[in-house]
């Protein structure tokens, strides 16, 4: 499995044509307002850095809030990580 | 030794990126195979003509044209990035492998990491 | 041979020229007596063929990219790290760059 992180909106400029139907994306940082709009795959994003910004309640199906413990497990379990930043 | 795959992903003059993400490169190349990926405005940093001579930096866009002497494997771009800026493979100064989704995916699934500049 | 000095070039501290433009042979010749190496015509090859390199990629060929253009250039005999250290006294790609009028390449000690 391929992990992409994405800490910027402008991020997801640069990997949107990267992320494979079966790799993992995580929202984090300002990347959390990319929740905001509707997004062609599944993705995580960090429980605080969304409740930081107040956008609990406001981001789109299907993201789902997860905490650093997750996310540290989808790391471990990643073959790679691609950060986009 | 595992591969890598450097992606470039920034304008080349703007910021330090593009020129540190080179060295990066032909550094990696001499210990691992090494390829790269332009995508974004990174496919910005191979258009001919550059000429910074008058802003006192380097003009390291003449320093693609030596990846092949560094052994590296792969050079690749992004397609969509490419058509999205109005440019051709013939705006570029070395030759370079369009890829679409696709073949870039399958790129970064055949490296073992990926670094993005 | 004496050869008359009529210019100094502005040079760093550590004697590479600030302006690659002010390189000429002379010059060549006098940063090549500083560092006490006499410039024979194997050495005006690499020289020519480094300061070739540099025009056109506008980067100082890594040691085993410079050895394999020399060996294409010169052939066997003289594409090895031996014969250019035997050159350049041991620490070629310093030297050369200095003697060349190049940038000091980055990680030569």
């Amino acid at each position: 499995m391929i992990l992409h992180t994405i800490n910027k909106v402008a991020g997801l400029a640069l990997c949107q044509h990267l992320i494979a139907a079966d790799d993992k994306v995580v929202l984090l940082e300002d990347g959390v307002y990319l929740g905001l709009q509707p997004l062609a795959f599944s993705i995580c994003a960090i429980r605080l850095d969304v409740e930081a910004r107040g956008l609990v309640g406001r981001l789109k199906e299907p993201v789902e809030l997860i905490d650093y413990s997750d996310f540290v497990s989808l790391c471990t379990e990643a073959d790679k990580i691609c950060s986009w930043f | 030794m595992s591969s890598m795959l450097f992606v470039f992903s920034r304008p080349p003059h703007g910021s330090i990126n593009a020129q540190e993400g080179l060295d990066a490169l032909l550094m990696g190349s001499a210990f691992t195979a090494c390829s790269v990926l332009f995508v974004g405005d990174g496919v910005l940093q191979l258009v001919t003509g550059q000429s910074t001579d008058a802003l006192g930096t380097k003009n390291f866009s003449l320093s693609f044209g030596a990846l092949k002497d560094y052994g590296v494997t792969r050079i690749a771009c992004s397609m969509p990035d490419l058509l999205a800026r109005g440019l051709h493979k013939s705006d570029f100064l070395i030759e370079v492998e369009p890829l679409d989704a696709a073949g870039m995916q399958a790129l970064i699934r055949h490296h073992d990491k990926v670094l993005n500049f | 041979m004496v050869l008359a000095v009529t210019s100094h070039p502005e040079t760093d501290q550590e004697g590479f020229l600030r302006n690659t433009s002010d390189w000429t042979h002379a010059i060549a010749q006098q940063l090549a007596d500083l560092d006490g190496i006499t410039l024979t015509d194997d050495h005006w090859q690499i020289i020519e063929l480094v300061r070739d390199y540099y025009q056109r990629y506008r980067l100082f060929p890594a040691n085993r990219v410079l050895v394999t253009k020399v060996r294409e250039a010169f052939g066997e005999s003289k594409g090895n790290s031996i014969h250019l250290m035997t050159l350049f006294t041991g620490k070629p790609a310093r030297h050369i760059a200095k003697i060349a009028g190049l940038p000091k390449p980055p990680n030569c000690d």
